[in-house]
C-alpha cells in the first residue's frame, strides 16, 4: 500500500512538473503576442504532418460535426482527445481484467475486441453524420439556386442560405462563405479542396465547385442550368439509394427477428418436452444446428449487403 | 525411396524439357512480358503500389519454390499442390481486388464525368483547367490522368497514340468510354466532346434508373428466399426434439 502511495506521489510530481512547464510556456507565448499552444495542439500538428492521418482526422471531425446534438462543430483536437480517452479506457479495462485474475491472453483478446468495437462504433457515428448532410443536400441545392436567381450573387445567396440550415450544418457553410470571400484565389481553392476531401461526398464536392465557379466566372444562366441538373440528379440518386437501403433494412430486420426466435426455441421446448429430451440441447447435434443457422444468417446478410452496394 | 527419387528426377526433366520447348519457340519472354503488363494494368486500375505487390509476389514465389522442392524430396502431392496455389496466389488476389473495386471505379468515373461536365459548361474554360480539377479527385484513374497531363505539358504531337495506349491498358469498359470522350474533347473539339459526354451521362442515368428497379427486385427475391430458408431451419430446430422423441408412421 505504501509503495502504491509512493508511486501515485511520484506520478503527481511528474505531472506537476509538466503542467508547470506548459504553463510557463503559455505565459511566454502570450507575452510575445503569439497564439498560446497547448501540448495537444502540438500533437495534432505533429500528427497532421502526415497527409493521410491529417485527412483521416479531418474526415472524423467533419463526420461528428453533422450529428444532431452538435452546434459548433468538432475540432481535430477533440477527435484526438476522444481517441486517446478510448485508448486509456481500454488500458484500464485490461488492467482491471488482470487484477480480477483473468488470464492475460484472454484479457488482451478482450481488450482488442473492445477496442475494435469502439472504433467501429466511432466510424459508424461518423458515417451517420455524413449521411445526415447527404440527406440535406437536395434541399440545400434547391434553396441556393433559388437565392442565386434572386440575388445573382453567390456570396449574398450563401448569407441568405445559412440561417435556413440546421444548426449542425451551419458552421460548414459559414466556413465556405468565409473562404469564398477571400481575394487570394490560391488560398480559396486550397480551403475548398480541404473541405471537399474532409466531407468526402460527391454532391457536396460538386456544390462547392458550383459556388467556386459562380464566384470566379459568374454566368447566371449556365450556373442555373447546372444547379437544376445537379439537383435533379442528386434527388434521384439519393431517393434510389434510400429505397434500396429501405428494402435491405426491412429484410435484415426480419432476419434479426428470426435470430431472436431461434434463441427462444430451446426455452420454449424446455418448458414442454420430457426430461429425457433436455439432453438434446447439450449434445453436439444442437451445436451443428446453431452453427448452420449462423452460417445461413451470415450468407443472407452478406448477399443483401452485396446487392445493396449494387451499381 | 528410390522410386520417389526417380519420379522427382523425371519431374525435373519434364520441367526442363517444357522450358526448352518454350524457349525454342521464343515465346517465353513474350509470356513473361504479357504477365508483367497484365499485373501492371491491374495494379494501375486498383490504384495500388507496384513495389508492395512485387514484395508479396517474391515472398510467395520463393516460398512456393522451397515447398515444391520439399514436396519433391518427400514426394508429397499436398506440398506440390500447395506450392502451385502459392504461385498463383498474388495474381489471384489482385484479380479479386480488381473485380471488387469495379463498382468503386465506375462510381469514380461517373463522378469525374460530372465534374468534367460542370467545369466544361462554365466558360471561359480550357482542357488543362478541367484536367487539373480531375487530377485532384481521381483515385483509381489518377495515374491515367497524370499521364495525359504530362503528355500535354510535353506538347506531344501524337496524343491519339497516348489515348489509344491508355484505353488498351484500361481493362474496364466504362474507363475506356470515358477516355474516348476525353480524347475527343482534347484532340478534336472541346464542345463536341462535352456534348458527347452529356449525352452519355443522360443515357447512363436512364440505365441506372432501370438498374435500381432491377436491384430492388433482386433484393426482394433474395430476402424472401433467405427468410424462407431461415424460417425452415428455425421450424426444424424447434420440432427436432419432438420428432426424435416419437416415431411417426402413416400406416
Amino acid at each position: 500500500m505504501l509503495i502504491l502511495g509512493l508511486y501515485v506521489l511520484l506520478l503527481l510530481l511528474v505531472m506537476e512538473f509538466f503542467l508547470r512547464d506548459m504553463e510557463q510556456r503559455k505565459r511566454m507565448q502570450t507575452l510575445l503576442g503569439l497564439q498560446p499552444q497547448s501540448l495537444l495542439d502540438k500533437w495534432v500538428v505533429k500528427l497532421g504532418a502526415k497527409p493521410s492521418i491529417d485527412r483521416w482526422l479531418a474526415r472524423m471531425s467533419m463526420g461528428f460535426s453533422f450529428m444532431p446534438y452538435q452546434r459548433q462543430g468538432v475540432r481535430k483536437n477533440q477527435v484526438v482527445v476522444l481517441i486517446l480517452s478510448l485508448f486509456a479506457l481500454l488500458v484500464i479495462f485490461f488492467f482491471l481484467l488482470i487484477y480480477s485474475q483473468v488470464n492475460w491472453k484472454k484479457a488482451l483478446i478482450s481488450m482488442l475486441l473492445a477496442g475494435a468495437s469502439g472504433f467501429v462504433g466511432l466510424s459508424v457515428m461518423c458515417q451517420q453524420g455524413r449521411q445526415r448532410l447527404a440527406a440535406k443536400l437536395p434541399q440545400i441545392y434547391r434553396l441556393l439556386s433559388s437565392f442565386y436567381l434572386v440575388h445573382g450573387d453567390m456570396n449574398q445567396s450563401l448569407k441568405r442560405l445559412i440561417p435556413e440550415l440546421p444548426k449542425n450544418i451551419q458552421p460548414l457553410f459559414s466556413t465556405i462563405l468565409s473562404a469564398s470571400l477571400l481575394n487570394d484565389l490560391a488560398e480559396r481553392k486550397e480551403r475548398f479542396l480541404y473541405l471537399m476531401h474532409a466531407v468526402n461526398l460527391e454532391y457536396f464536392t460538386l456544390l462547392v465547385y458550383i459556388i467556386d465557379q459562380a464566384g470566379e466566372k459568374g454566368g447566371k444562366k449556365a450556373i442555373e442550368a447546372q444547379f437544376v441538373s445537379l439537383t435533379r440528379e442528386c434527388l434521384l440518386d439519393l431517393e434510389q439509394r434510400r429505397q434500396i437501403k429501405g428494402v435491405s433494412r426491412g429484410y435484415q430486420g426480419l432476419f434479426v427477428l428470426l435470430v431472436g426466435l431461434f434463441f427462444m426455441a430451446p426455452w420454449f421446448n424446455r418448458s414442454l418436452t420430457l426430461d429425457g429430451q433436455q439432453s438434446f440441447y447439450a449434445s453436439p447435434q444442437h451445436h451443428w444446428f446453431v452453427a448452420f443457422f449462423v452460417l445461413l444468417l451470415i450468407i443472407s446478410f452478406g448477399l443483401l449487403h452485396h446487392l445493396e452496394r449494387g451499381q | 525411396m528410390v522410386l520417389r527419387g526417380m519420379l522427382a528426377v523425371f519431374f525435373l526433366l519434364a520441367l526442363d524439357f517444357l522450358r526448352y520447348r518454350i524457349k525454342k519457340f521464343d515465346d517465353w519472354r513474350g509470356i513473361r512480358r504479357r504477365y508483367r503488363v497484365l499485373v501492371e494494368d491491374l495494379l494501375q486500375s486498383c490504384a495500388l503500389v507496384s513495389s508492395s505487390y512485387d514484395r508479396i509476389q517474391a515472398i510467395c514465389w520463393w516460398s512456393a519454390l522451397v515447398i515444391c522442392l520439399y514436396g519433391l524430396v518427400v514426394f508429397s502431392w499436398r506440398h506440390l499442390i500447395f506450392s502451385l496455389c502459392l504461385l498463383v496466389l498474388p495474381l489471384g488476389l489482385l484479380a479479386v481486388h480488381f473485380k471488387a473495386s469495379q463498382k468503386d471505379r465506375r462510381r469514380e468515373v461517373r463522378f469525374l464525368k460530372r465534374l468534367f461536365l460542370l467545369h466544361g459548361s462554365l466558360s471561359p474554360v480550357s482542357f488543362e483547367e478541367v484536367v487539373s480539377v480531375l487530377k485532384e479527385h481521381a483515385v483509381y484513374l489518377r495515374e491515367t490522368i497524370l499521364i495525359i497531363d504530362r503528355e500535354r505539358k510535353r506538347n506531344n504531337n501524337n496524343l491519339d497514340e497516348v489515348y489509344q495506349d491508355l484505353r488498351l491498358h484500361a481493362r474496364d469498359l466504362e474507363v475506356q468510354l470515358f477516355l474516348d470522350n476525353l480524347s475527343q474533347a482534347d484532340r478534336i473539339h472541346f464542345k463536341e466532346g462535352l456534348h458527347a459526354l452529356e449525352t452519355d451521362m443522360e443515357i447512363q442515368q436512364l440505365i441506372r434508373t432501370y438498374q435500381a428497379e432491377r436491384q430492388k427486385q433482386q433484393m426482394e427475391v433474395a430476402g424472401i428466399f433467405c427468410g424462407l430458408l431461415l424460417s425452415f431451419w428455425l421450424t426444424y430446430y424447434l420440432i427436432y426434439p419432438w420428432l426424435s422423441a416419437n416415431t411417426f408412421s402413416l400406416f
